[in-house]
């Protein structure tokens, strides 16, 4: 479970990147974080992984505190990065086993696990290459790997599918519904609508760091607009000249 | 015309000076050296303070020379008057220009390969519909305006100081600045030619690394072989040189043509002198651009062509899988495989500190050797020091001398200035671990030690050997060569974790562009001179020579400590705020 507790992200003291942000994301659920480019949703998952120190505010990740007990919190989540571009002079199988060791992965799964993903992904004949030698596609496959092999209860991941071939995206998918599915959390962000509308049981709209909707696409259309794909709501909500319904029903935040 | 015009403009604009990278901020402002956190106030003020510094820096060797020849009676008016003068004269010319068309000649090779080959730009430009020779000639424009910023710090200040001194004429200065713009386009037309062929002739794509080490090793072996060939030029009792670097006067065809023309401004001949090398480097320019139609275009997209074949995972390397490893020596073994494992970072942050101190101290031992110096007088000369009563006062200076320079040469140590600005935008997924931050910080800590360590344990040794053996001496000074550049290393690392560099697109911009590299030299002057002062104020409130040894170790010890300190709190700080 991921709680934001008002959190506030300001770079210059004055424009707030993220301004009083509260979101609580359950186990069992996929949450998906959209929002217009530059509305502070990587601001926020990087502030949920400690990587960004929030202004104000309390994030914690299955009851660890990202800011005081931050060792604790971490080994809760996985994360991938927008940016797969990390570790390119090390080998493909040099960075997997650093992170089953970062990780503390079980010394007696992770041939297997390792095994298991990256013929998944088809990396398993690339593994012994230097990293700097892929292509972004596999470069996001990799860091995806890292991620994965961990199997942590948390997953967050910053538009996870960017580059990805149809296969991996699909299998991608699969996972984080199996993952859900086994009462885990899956928190992530994207900008392919069609992909949120298949697979959250929730998302959360964020524009100009503010949170302006929450809740399941159902709710969305039933406080919203009627029969209106993802898209067309996405479009209006995130509009210069949309204002909020004075409803006090709206789901903001839950 | 227009095309090319058109393209070197985009060029010289987009240009990261040695990469032809476009590369813009988060903000949408311009990375660039001068430009990255500074406002145009101190843009101009970092200007002016970089152009007073190179006129006094370069420009002091012109004073020297004039003030020499003028004492031997040097007539302006008449330069030939003394054939022996007007010798001296010119091979003063040849010292003040050949450096900076050598510099040239090695560096461009190295910006050539970067414009010419290894350019992020190549596959937008080979698509546009632009004649190979208005892009080879446009990228020649801009590696010329780039270049040319080497002989005209190295010469220009020199050679004007030296006319001005002298009262040469202003056809002197004409010539002399002729010389400088058209002589510094033939080493670098040699180099594009070179890089061309070499495009033509090798796919670099697959050994571009290779490629890399082997040159930048090339270079400092040329370095070398500048210095010694340029042994014996020198006249000791006049201290004006009597010739050229003899092996490398060829370096610019026509140079000592021109150098006879500015030497002998007043000759009817100096006009056709300076126009033949004014013709070298034009006709150089022309075989250069004509050449390009047959050579560039195909060269760049065969050197291009990249591919492998790849190599499988044996069983046991999947086995391999079962071991563990702790977090420390993890990241300490992550953090020597990025260094070693790329050729910038292996040749600038690696080998650098040991080539440079080793060249630091061999320069001065040849220099040594050649006076007729040896080991022996060397060392009986410093017993005599350490027995004497004039220890007193002449080993504080030598003390002094070894922290200035000690602090000094610790900052050409640039592991930990970039310690964080290497990991580029991959700094975000390192603080996203579970990883305390003290293991990030040692791991760091511990290779930047280790460089510093290996790459004074060579002068160590030699001064331990050298010098006579003291009670007072040898302590202070392993002291000194120890926790020095380690404090050196804490503070620099500091300055990375304050401001780091993450947002770049090639190795060169980390291990060369970086601001916090010329932050943490100027630190460690700093450094270097609270110590000296430390010294001079026990010297000046009646310390003898037991307080002045316990001022350099206990100072030296306090600041290592100050910066462990520092670098627990502030650092950390930095780390967790600014590090994204």
């Amino acid at each position: 479970m991921i709680t934001l507790d008002k959190i506030t992200k300001s770079y210059d003291g004055k424009k707030k990147a993220v301004d009083n942000l509260s979101l609580e994301i359950y186990p069992g659920e996929i949450f998906g974080l959209l929002g217009p480019n530059g509305a502070g949703k990587t601001t926020c998952l990087k502030m949920i992984t400690g990587i960004l120190q929030p202004t104000a505010g309390e994030i914690a990740i299955n009851g660890y505190s990202i800011l005081s007990r931050p060792l604790e919190a971490k080994k809760q989540f996985s994360f991938v990065s927008d940016d797969p571009n990390v570790f390119l002079r090390f080998k493909g199988i040099e960075y997997l086993k650093f992170m089953a060791d970062i990780y503390e992965i079980d010394p007696s799964v992770r041939e297997s696990r390792i095994r298991e993903l990256a013929e998944e992904y088809s990396l398993a004949d690339v593994l012994n290459d230097q990293i700097s030698s892929y292509s972004h596609g596999m470069r996001q496959k990799i860091v995806l790997i890292g991620a994965l092999i961990s199997e942590p209860p948390v997953w967050i991941l910053d538009e996870p599918m960017t580059g990805l071939d149809p296969r991996s995206s699909f299998n991608l998918k699969n996972r984080m519904r199996q993952h859900a599915d086994a009462n885990l959390t899956v928190l992530f962000s994207t900008h392919v609508l069609e992909v949120a509308e298949k697979i959250c049981d929730r998302v959360g709209i964020i524009d100009k760091g503010r949170l302006i909707f929450c809740g399941t696409i159902k709710e969305m259309r039933d406080h919203f607009k009627e029969n209106a794909s993802l898209e067309e709501m996405f479009l209006e909500l995130t509009d210069e000249s949309f204002h909020l319904p004075e409803d006090n029903n709206f789901p903001i935040s839950h | 015309m227009k095309k090319w015009w058109i393209l070197t403009k985009a060029l010289v604009k987009g240009s990261d000076v040695f990469g032809l990278e476009m590369r813009e901020s988060k903000k949408g402002k311009k990375l660039t050296l001068f430009s990255r956190g500074l406002d145009r106030t101190k843009k101009i003020l970092l200007g002016m303070v970089i152009f007073a510094y190179m006129v006094f820096a370069f420009g002091i060797n012109g004073y020297y020379v004039a003030k020499q020849l003028l004492a031997m009676g040097f007539d302006a008016g008449n330069p030939a008057a003394d054939p022996a003068l007007l010798a001296a004269f010119q091979a003063s010319l040849t010292q003040l220009y050949l450096p900076g068309f050598f510099m040239l000649l090695g560096m461009g090779f190295f910006y050539a390969a970067g414009i010419f080959f290894f350019a992020e730009d190549l596959d937008t430009l080979l698509a546009l519909p632009l004649k190979p020779s208005t892009i080879v000639a446009a990228k020649l424009a801009n590696l010329y305006i780039f270049s040319l910023v080497i002989p005209l710090a190295l010469t220009l200040p020199a050679t004007v100081i030296l006319g001005y001194m002298l009262g040469m004429s202003p056809i002197y200065y004409l010539y002399a600045f002729l010389t400088l713009i058209f002589g510094a386009v033939i080493p670098m037309c040699l180099d594009a030619i070179l890089i061309l062929l070499m495009m033509r002739t090798a796919v670099f794509a697959k050994s571009k690394d290779r490629f890399m080490i082997v040159t930048q090793v090339l270079m400092f072996i040329g370095i070398f072989a500048f210095v010694l060939s340029n042994m014996g030029s020198f006249n000791m009792d006049t201290e004006l040189p009597t010739t050229g670097p003899v092996a490398f006067q060829y370096v610019v065809p026509m140079l000592n043509r021109a150098i006879e023309a500015i030497s002998l401004p007043q000759n009817a001949s100096s006009i056709l002198k300076i126009m033949s090398l004014i013709a070298v480097a034009l006709g150089l320019v022309i075989l250069l651009v004509l050449l390009s139609s047959r050579l560039y275009l195909r060269a760049a997209r065969e050197s291009r062509a990249t591919g492998h074949a790849h190599k499988p995972m044996t069983t046991k390397e999947w086995h391999s899988l079962r071991q563990t490893g702790k977090d420390l020596p993890n990241m300490v073994s992550r953090e020597f495989k990025m260094l070693y494992r790329s050729p910038t970072f292996l040749m600038n942050i690696l080998a650098f500190p040991v080539i440079m101190i080793i060249s630091v101290f061999g320069t001065m031992a040849f220099s040594f050797l050649q006076k007729g110096q040896d080991l022996s007088s060397l060392k009986a000369r410093m017993t005599i020091v350490f027995a004497s009563e004039s220890k007193e006062t002449v080993l504080p200076i030598i003390f002094m001398v070894a922290l200035g320079v000690t602090a000094f040469l610790s900052s050409t140590n640039t592991c930990m200035p970039t310690a964080i600005s290497r990991e580029g935008r991959g700094a975000d997924m390192l603080k996203s671990w579970p990883l305390r931050i003290s293991t990030v910080f040692l791991a760091k800590l511990f290779v930047g030690g280790i460089i510093s360590l290996l790459a004074w344990l060579p002068l160590v040794i030699a001064v331990f050997v050298v010098l006579p053996f003291s009670i007072y001496f040898q302590p202070a000074l392993l002291i000194i060569f120890v926790f020095l550049p380690l404090t050196v290393n804490n503070l620099a690392f500091i300055i990375d974790l304050n401001k780091p560099f993450l947002e770049w697109n090639s190795e060169q911009q980390v291990a060369k562009q970086n601001m916090n590299i010329f932050k943490s030299m100027l630190m460690s002057l700093v450094v270097g001179g609270l110590l000296v002062g430390a010294v001079l104020l026990a010297k000046k409130l009646g310390g003898d020579l037991i307080a002045v040894l316990a001022v350099i170790s206990g100072g030296n010890i306090l600041l290592f400590v100050a910066s462990i300190l520092l670098l627990n709190t502030v650092g950390k700080k930095y780390y967790l705020e600014r590090v994204s």
